[in-house]
């Protein structure tokens, strides 16, 4: 997979529920859970300063 | 009936043993993402459970076919279609189809113990390419193993029956959680890091150039197609015949994986309609609930979808007949549902706002 473009985002307390990423083109929510595979890709990839996630809006 | 009157000794042990399949999907029958194509570096799911690992130059449509083997009850196969070959294999170059088993599903094998249970793997498959294959497991845990067998595929462009049988691994047991644990692996194409060693035919600490030795290029040409059907995964040291289950089982067992809102012959983003629709509050402020068919593995990855134009990332509010901005969580994204919000584009109570999704749990 290619991730591009990462933001989080807030619910409604304000809190970070997921991250918006641009996923081979196609923009999708990845949630922050420890087993969803595109989290785990998406912070091994911030780990390897490969890719960055924006502060939500 | 008596009892004395039941001709036991005519049924044999796998008549009476369901659910012995570990492997989903594997009549092929379940297609919810509609047909794909391979890209270079990536791992593209097509065919639901069934995955593509591709790092290669070449490239394939990856498709549900109907051409089965005669007689045996099968209405599908997986097709890879060779569209651009690759002659000259690098050392990096792979392509391997895979189905990858969480291993909470794998614990009746007992692995790590003296009971260490074998398991056979038997399929149809139809090559144009003949010459020698590899099918591979890796055990992904903590302390990677790995086993690989070799099948010969003898005639072009015909269906044969294979059967594998697999060791029990008496020293790592598979880990009890809904991570990946076992990916079953048929090489298509391997490169010398996968291939330059010898073959592990029991299971060893993985060591890559042991995986895929002897592995014929599938995609030396583009003529070539490569079918697969009737895979099935079950304990013991002979195949017994294919497990047929109906439709709907099968298609909850991948909704655990993938679900989306559109109708099972429509794939995502193709003939859209109305599917959500959200309670609106007030202007700019509208709640709803989507609740996925089945629990899903864990939190999927949500795509939000227009429900009228299709739009990624978009809901539709119809009343004014625009696209607007995509839901967002109350709280978070569940592995049961996901409570949103929509908070833009709303202009009145009487709104009428719809929206489609696509939701990815796969490991």
């Amino acid at each position: 997979m290619i991730y591009k473009k990462a933001k989080y985002l807030n619910n409604l307390q304000d809190e970070k529920f997921a991250i918006e990423v641009e996923i081979n083109g196609v923009v999708s929510q990845v949630p922050i859970a420890a087993d969803n595979s595109d989290y785990i890709e998406i912070m091994s990839q911030v780990e390897a300063k490969t890719l960055t996630i924006e502060e939500a809006d | 009936m008596a009892l004395s009157k039941i001709q036991s000794d005519s049924m044999s042990n796998a008549a009476i043993q369901s659910n012995r399949n570990l492997i989903i999907n594997g009549a092929m029958k379940i297609h919810q993402r509609g047909n794909q194509v391979t890209a270079g570096g990536t791992s593209v799911y097509f065919l639901d459970r069934w995955n593509i690992y591709h790092n290669t130059a070449a490239a394939a449509n990856l498709q549900q076919s109907t051409v089965v083997p005669t007689g045996q009850g099968f209405s599908n196969s997986l097709l890879v279609d060779c569209t651009t070959a690759d002659t000259s294999v690098a050392s990096s170059d792979a392509a391997v189809l895979r189905q990858v088993i969480e291993g909470q599903n794998l614990q009746k094998l007992a692995y790590g113990t003296s009971s260490a249970k074998s398991i056979t793997l038997s399929f149809w498959v139809r090559s144009t390419k003949t010459g020698i294959y590899i099918s591979n497991i890796y055990h992904a845990d903590a302390t990677a193993r790995s086993q690989s067998h070799q099948y010969t595929i003898s005639q072009a462009d015909t269906w044969e029956y294979k059967t594998l049988t697999f060791s029990g691994d008496t020293s790592i047991a598979a880990d009890n959680d809904n991570a990946a644990t076992f990916y079953v692996q048929w090489g298509l194409m391997a490169g010398s890091d996968l291939s330059s060693g010898t073959l592990n035919t029991t299971w060893q600490n993985s060591t890559d150039v042991n995986r895929f030795v002897g592995q014929v290029n599938f995609f030396d040409s583009t003529s070539n197609n490569f079918y697969l059907t009737g895979v099935q995964l079950e304990i013991g040291d002979v195949a017994t015949p294919f497990e047929h289950e109906d439709t709907g089982t099968t298609l909850r067992k991948c909704q655990r994986y993938y679900a989306k809102s559109w109708s099972q012959g429509s794939a995502v983003n193709t003939n859209p309609g109305v599917i959500g629709a959200a309670c609106v509050g007030n202007a700019n402020r509208a709640f709803g609930n989507v609740f996925w068919p089945v629990t899903m593995r864990t939190a999927p990855t949500v795509t939000w979808y227009s429900g009228s134009s299709g739009t990624v990332n978009k809901w539709r509010n119809a009343s004014s007949g625009t696209d607007i901005t995509a839901a967002a969580a109350i709280a978070g994204i569940g592995e049961s549902g996901y409570g949103f919000v929509l908070s833009s584009g709303i202009d009145a109570i009487t709104d009428t706002l719809q929206g489609h999704y696509q939701a990815v749990a796969e490991m």
